[in-house]
């Protein structure tokens, strides 16, 4: 016979979607730690802001993984990809006139806060399907010990948070970010 | 400076939630958008060359 926490999380979808979701966040800081570190890309503070947007993100996906599904734990997701979107957009209207430039590489041609943009907007769309979903178990307390998706994705987030605050101290050290920094402080 | 705050909040926020203390990263979480926010409105304040 099955746990209890073992029924809840085959009896919820949302279990597994929140899980990919979460780990499409991951994977989306990883690829800019690879651009960052194989491709010499320095962050600028938009860039930055942006990866803090998608740890919101990420933060509130976990929730829903660790503790169940919530409308708080959905709240966080939209407000911050709200957040997120919004210097993505301000990034992308720095460049917006031909003959501006962009600032790093593209990736099928779009820079990284293009796809920054389009990946909060489908974080919204997606969340919004999900409220549907799980209209009727937003107790955020169905999960009532971490499964192992959720420790291995937790850990996963909070590792990406610490390289995010490492990289973050070698490009700005304790100071002020320069808006177009040109490398790292220490080295 | 401006923006460590926000991804330190933002990480003790996320170890919390693995520790199981849900609403201590919900407030970590509040302080990191706080933070966020704050640092935004200075990276973000210079003129877009642009007429909406």
């Amino acid at each position: 016979m099955s746990s209890p926490t073992h029924v809840t999380i085959t009896g919820y979808p949302s279990h597994l979607l929140n899980a990919a979701a979460l780990a499409g966040i991951c994977v989306s800081l990883l690829v800019a730690f690879f651009l960052q570190i194989f491709n010499g890309e320095i962050p600028c503070p938009l860039c930055m802001l942006q990866r803090v947007g998608l740890m919101m993100v990420g933060f509130g996906f976990f929730l829903n993984v660790r503790f169940g599904p919530s409308a708080v734990h959905y709240a966080v997701i939209i407000l911050s990809a709200m957040i997120g979107a919004s210097v993505s957009l301000r990034q992308d209207l720095l460049h917006i006139i031909p003959g501006t430039g962009g600032y790093g590489s593209t990736i099928f041609g779009y820079h990284l806060y293009t796809w920054g943009f389009i990946a909060f907007m489908a974080v919204i769309i997606f969340t919004a399907i999900m409220l549907v979903v799980d209209r009727n178990r937003l107790s955020g307390n169905n999960i009532q010990s971490a499964t192992w998706i959720a420790t291995a994705l937790g850990t996963l987030l909070v590792l990406l948070g610490l390289g995010n605050l490492l990289s973050n101290i070698l490009v700005c050290g304790f100071s002020i970010c320069s808006g177009d920094p040109t490398g790292y402080l220490f080295f | 400076m401006l923006i460590m705050p926000s991804v330190l909040l933002t990480l003790f926020g996320t170890y919390m939630a693995t520790r199981g203390s849900r609403k201590i990263a919900l407030v970590c979480w509040i302080l990191a958008i706080l933070a966020m926010l704050g640092a935004m409105s200075y990276h973000m304040d210079d003129s877009l060359n642009i007429d909406l």
